[in-house]
C-alpha cells in the first residue's frame, strides 16, 4: 500500500526519475561523451562553441581552462559519485546497524561505550574531521570510503539504537526469547526488518549529504586523485576563472544539486508513504 | 424538539480503491439532558458518528447524504467561526485516551483556564476560580495540586476526570463521550462512570455514550442505540432492548457480556500434581539509572513474599489492579525476570533465578506465554506462517517437524482459523484474529502450561469472549495448564477454577473461585467485584447467559 503511495506522489517520482537519469547517464558514458574526457583539446570554449575543424561537432557546455570538455567530464563524473556515494552510505550503515543494534540490545557497558565513541564523533565539525582523516592517509578512493563510514556510522547507531531500544520491549521479541532464539537471531530476523522504514528514508538522505561531502572534498583538493573527472575537483580546478567563465563552475554544481535533489525528493516521498514510521 | 437530530446521514471515507461508506442511513435523536448509548464493536462505525457530529472526519471523509442538526442549525452548514464556537462550546468531547487528549508540556490548570478566557473571555483570576471548581465537580478535591501538575504525573483516572471537567468548563449542552473508560481499570471505570451519572443529574447535559460494552452503557443510558457495520440495527429503551433484544447482533453483544450472576458449569477437575510452585517470591527494582557506579537511590517494591501452587489441568487466574505487580510475576515464572527472592519450580525444577537464555530446550517446551497487547505480540513484518513455523522447527517434536506446514495449519486450525491465515500480514489482522494467533503460536511448542497476560483486556467484548472458549476448550481437552492475568473478574468468574487477588505486590486473598466470590469478601476483593458493571433486569435478574 506505500509503495501506491509512493507512486502517487509526484514529488518522489520527479526525485526518482533524477536519480535513474543519472544512473542511464553512468551506464552509458562512454557512449553519451562526445569527447575523453581528459583530452586537452582548445581551453576557455564558451558553451556551444564549434570544435575547432569541424562544421558542426560542438562543445555543448563549452571547455575548461585546460581545454577538456567539460559535458563529457560532467558524464564521465556521474560514474564517480554514483559509485562512491552509495557505497560509502551502504558501508556506513553496515558499521551503524551493527553498532546500534549491539547498544540498543545488549545495553550496559557495550552501550556506555558505544554511545560515548559516537558522541566524541560527533561532537566534531564534519569537515575538519574530513581534512584530517584524508590529509592523513592521503585522498583516494578507499580513505573516501572509510572517512565517510567513520564519520557516519555514529549518527546511524544513535538512530539505530533508539528504535532498537523501543522494539526490544515489544512483545514478539519476548516471544522469540521465550523459544530460545539466541540474540543475533533476535536482532536480525526480529528486531532490524521492524526498523527499515526510518533507516530507509534516513539512507536516502544520507546518499544526498554524502554526494555533497564527496563534492565538498573534491572541492577541497582531498577528492580522488587528478585527472579523474569528479564533480567536486571540476569546481574547485576552475574557481580561478569562474568569474569570466561561470559554465566551468555552473554545470558541474548543477549536476550534484540535481543528484542530491533526487534522492531528498525520494526520501520526503517514501516519508510521506509512511515508511518512517509515522501515521 | 431535540438537541441533536441526525437524519439519514451517510458518511463516506475516500481510499485509493474508491469511496468507503462508512456509515449507511444512520438516523438518531438526543433530546436535550438525554443521555443515548451507542454500542457495536469496533470498526463499526460508531466512533465516525461523533466525529461527523463534531464535522471533524478529516480530509479524506464526507457526509455523502443527510443532514445532522444541531439545536435546529445545520452542521454543514456552519462558517468556521460558528464551528469553532460549536466545538468545545455547546459539543464537547471525552475520548478514550485522556492522555492524548492534553497537552503533555501544559500544566493542567494553564490548559482549563484556557477555555473559560477563550469561550466567554473572562480574565485569569476569574478562570483560576472556575477550573477549582470545575474540578471540585468531578471530585478532584486536591485541585491546587492537580492544576500545578503536568498530565504525566496524574493517574489515567484522574486525567479522565480532567478532560471531563475540561469539557464542562465549556458549558456543553452535549457531551460526546467515546469509549471514555476503555483504557482505565475497572475499579476506576466504575468511578468514572459513577461521576458521568452524577454529573448528568446535577447539570442536565445530554451525553451520547459510545461503547463496545453493552453492560456498561446499561449504567446510564435510558435509551440505546446498536450497530452493525455502518447501520444502526436496533434502538430503542435500554429495558426493552435488553430485555427483548430483536436483533441477532444485539444478541450477541449481549451473551458476549460475562456476568457475575450466572455460575457456570465446571467440569470437575481432578487435581493433579503440582506443576507450578511460587514459594515466597519477591521482586525489587532498583531506582536510578546505577551507569558509571552512580548511586541507586531506592527500591521499588514489585512483589513481595508471593506463595501460590498451580496444579495439573487448573486454571488459575490472578487478579488485580494494574500495577500491583501481575505482570511482573508472570515474567518471572517465564524467565523474562529473575527473582530477587523466593523460588519458582516449574515442573519441579527451580526456575526462579534462570533467565530464558539460560533455560534448556525442554523447559522452555514446557511453559510458554501469551501477551495482552494484540497490536505487537506478532512480528509486523513476517507472514503468519513463518512466525509459527519457526516455533515447530524450534521447540516442536520430531513428529510435527517432518511436515512442519501440516503442523501450522493443524494450529491454525486449533484457534478456528482458516489455513490460507499463514500468508497473512499481522497488519491485514484483526485483534482478535491476532490473539489467535499468538496462542497457536504458543500452542506450537506443544506446552503443558501457558501463562497468558490479559490476554482479552484489549480486545472487544464480543470477541473476548471467543478467545475465552478458547482458552476453556484447550484446557478441557488436552489437559493444559493456565495461569491466566485479569482485571475482569466476570471472565475470571467464568473461566478460573482458582483465583489469587493480588494488591500493590501482594496476595491478598486466594482460593477456589466460588469461594472468592461468596461473602465475606476480603475489602480489595469486594471493591473489584463492585467495579464489574452488570445488567440487570427489572425483575433483579441476571440477563445474559
Amino acid at each position: 500500500m506505500s509503495s501506491n503511495i509512493l507512486m502517487r506522489n509526484p514529488y518522489a517520482m520527479g526525485g526518482l526519475a533524477l536519480i535513474l537519469f543519472w544512473v542511464l547517464v553512468a551506464a552509458a558514458a562512454p557512449l553519451l561523451a562526445p569527447f575523453d574526457p581528459n583530452a586537452v583539446m582548445t581551453p576557455f570554449q564558451k558553451p556551444g562553441a564549434l570544435v575547432q575543424g569541424s562544421e558542426s561537432a560542438r562543445y555543448w557546455l563549452g571547455t575548461d581552462q585546460l581545454g577538456r570538455d567539460v559535458l563529457s567530464r560532467v558524464i564521465w563524473g556521474s560514474r564517480t559519485i554514483l559509485l562512491y556515494a552509495p557505497l560509502a552510505t551502504l558501508l556506513a550503515y553496515a558499521v551503524g546497524i551493527a553498532m546500534g543494534l549491539v547498544a540498543g540490545f545488549h545495553r550496559g557497558w557495550t552501550d556506555t561505550i558505544f554511545s560515548l565513541f559516537s558522541n566524541i564523533v560527533l561532537s566534531f565539525p564534519v569537515m575538519i574531521l574530513y581534512v584530517l582523516i584524508i590529509a592523513k592517509f592521503g585522498p583516494s578512493g578507499i580513505n573516501i570510503l572509510l572517512a565517510v563510514v567513520f564519520v557516519s556510522a555514529p549518527g546511524i547507531m544513535r538512530i539505530v539504537r533508539g528504535l532498537v531500544l523501543d522494539l526490544r520491549e515489544q512483545d514478539y521479541v519476548s516471544a522469540a526469547r521465550l523459544r530460545g532464539e539466541n540474540a543475533l537471531y533476535i536482532m536480525i530476523v526480529e528486531i532490524l526488518p521492524n526498523a527499515s522504514g526510518p533507516l530507509i528514508v534516513d539512507g536516502c538522505l544520507r546518499v544526498g549529504y554524502v554526494a555533497i561531502t564527496i563534492g565538498m572534498l573534491g572541492f577541497l583538493g582531498l577528492g580522488l586523485p587528478p585527472p579523474n573527472p569528479d564533480w567536486g575537483g571540476m569546481v574547485a580546478d576552475s574557481r580561478a576563472v569562474a568569474v569570466a567563465f561561470p559554465h566551468m563552475v555552473i554545470f558541474p554544481c548543477i549536476a550534484i544539486a540535481s543528484f542530491v535533489l533526487g534522492f531528498n525528493l525520494l526520501a520526503d516521498g517514501l516519508r510521506r508513504a509512511g515508511l518512517d514510521g509515522g501515521s | 424538539m431535540s438537541l441533536l437530530s441526525i437524519d439519514h446521514i451517510e458518511v463516506r471515507y475516500g481510499s485509493q480503491d474508491g469511496d468507503v461508506v462508512a456509515i449507511k442511513d444512520v438516523s438518531l435523536e438526543i433530546k436535550a439532558g438525554e443521555t443515548v448509548g451507542l454500542v457495536g464493536e469496533s470498526g463499526c462505525g460508531k466512533s465516525t458518528i461523533a466525529l461527523a457530529i463534531m464535522d471533524y472526519l478529516g480530509s479524506n471523509g464526507r457526509l455523502s447524504a443527510g443532514t445532522i442538526r444541531f439545536d435546529g442549525r445545520d452542521i454543514s452548514r456552519l462558517s468556521v467561526d460558528d464551528l469553532q464556537a460549536l466545538r468545545g462550546g455547546d459539543v464537547a468531547m471525552v475520548y478514550q485516551e485522556p492522555f492524548s487528549a492534553l497537552n503533555p508540556s501544559m500544566r493542567i490548570g494553564d490548559q482549563l483556564s484556557e477555555i473559560p478566557i477563550t469561550h466567554e473571555g473572562v480574565d485569569r483570576d476569574r478562570a483560576r476560580e472556575a477550573v477549582t471548581a470545575a474540578l471540585s465537580d468531578v471530585q478532584l478535591t486536591d485541585s491546587d495540586r492537580i492544576s500545578r501538575s503536568f498530565p504525566h504525573q496524574l493517574s489515567g483516572g484522574q486525567l479522565q476526570r480532567v478532560v471531563i471537567a475540561m469539557t464542562l468548563l465549556g458549558k456543553p449542552r452535549l457531551i460526546l463521550m467515546d469509549e471514555p473508560t476503555t483504557a482505565l481499570d475497572p475499579t476506576v471505570e466504575a468511578e468514572i462512570m459513577d461521576l458521568i451519572a452524577e454529573l448528568q443529574r446535577k447539570t442536565g447535559v445530554a451525553i451520547l455514550f459510545i461503547s463496545h460494552n453493552l453492560a456498561l452503557v446499561h449504567k446510564i443510558c435510558r435509551r440505546v442505540s446498536v450497530m452493525k457495520d455502518g447501520v444502526i440495527v436496533e434502538e430503542g429503551d435500554a429495558a426493552t432492548v435488553y430485555r427483548t433484544p430483536g436483533h441477532p447482533q444485539t444478541r450477541l453483544l449481549l451473551d458476549a457480556v460475562p456476568s457475575l450472576l450466572t455460575v457456570p458449569e465446571r467440569s470437575s477437575s481432578k487435581p493433579g500434581e503440582t506443576v507450578i510452585n511460587v514459594s515466597h517470591v519477591s521482586k525489587y527494582y532498583p531506582i536510578g539509572e546505577g551507569r558509571f557506579g552512580a548511586a541507586k537511590t531506592g527500591m521499588l517494591v514489585a512483589n513481595e513474599d508471593i506463595s501460590f501452587t498451580v496444579q495439573r489441568g487448573e486454571k488459575v487466574a490472578i487478579v488485580g489492579e494494574s500495577g500491583g505487580g501481575k505482570s511482573t510475576l508472570a515474567k518471572m515464572v517465564m524467565g523474562l525476570e529473575i527473582v530477587s527472592g523466593g523460588t519458582i519450580l516449574v515442573a519441579g525444577q527451580n526456575v526462579g533465578s534462570q533467565l530464558v537464555s539460560q533455560r534448556s530446550p525442554k523447559s522452555l517446551r514446557r511453559i510458554q506465554m501469551v501477551f495482552q497487547n494484540p497490536g505487537d505480540t506478532l512480528n509486523p513484518s513476517r507472514k503468519v506462517g513463518a512466525q509459527l513455523s519457526r516455533v515447530v522447527k524450534k521447540l516442536g517434536s520430531l513428529e510435527y517437524r517432518n511436515d512442519i506446514g501440516a503442523r501450522v495449519r493443524e494450529l491454525l486450525g486449533a484457534v478456528d482459523l482458516p489455513p490460507e491465515t499463514v500468508d497473512r500480514y499481522p497488519g491485514t489482522l484483526s485483534g482478535g484474529q491476532r490473539q489467535r494467533i499468538a496462542i497457536a503460536r504458543a500452542l506450537a511448542a506443544e506446552p503443558d502450561i501457558i501463562v497468558a497476560d490479559e490476554p482479552l483486556s484489549a480486545l472487544d467484548v464480543s470477541v473476548q469472549a471467543s478467545i475465552a472458549d478458547i482458552f476453556r476448550d484447550l484446557c478441557d481437552s488436552s489437559g493444559l495448564t493456565l495461569l491466566f492475568i485479569s482485571h475482569d473478574l466476570a471472565r475470571v468468574r467464568q473461566l478460573a477454577d482458582r483465583v489469587i487477588v493480588m494488591e500493590s505486590g501482594r496476595v491478598v486473598e486466594q482460593g477456589p473461585t466460588e469461594d472468592i466470590f461468596a461473602p465475606p469478601h476480603h475489602p480489595y476483593t469486594a471493591r473489584l467485584i463492585e467495579a464489574v458493571p452488570t445488567i440487570v433486569s427489572q425483575e433483579g435478574r441476571g440477563i445474559s447467559q
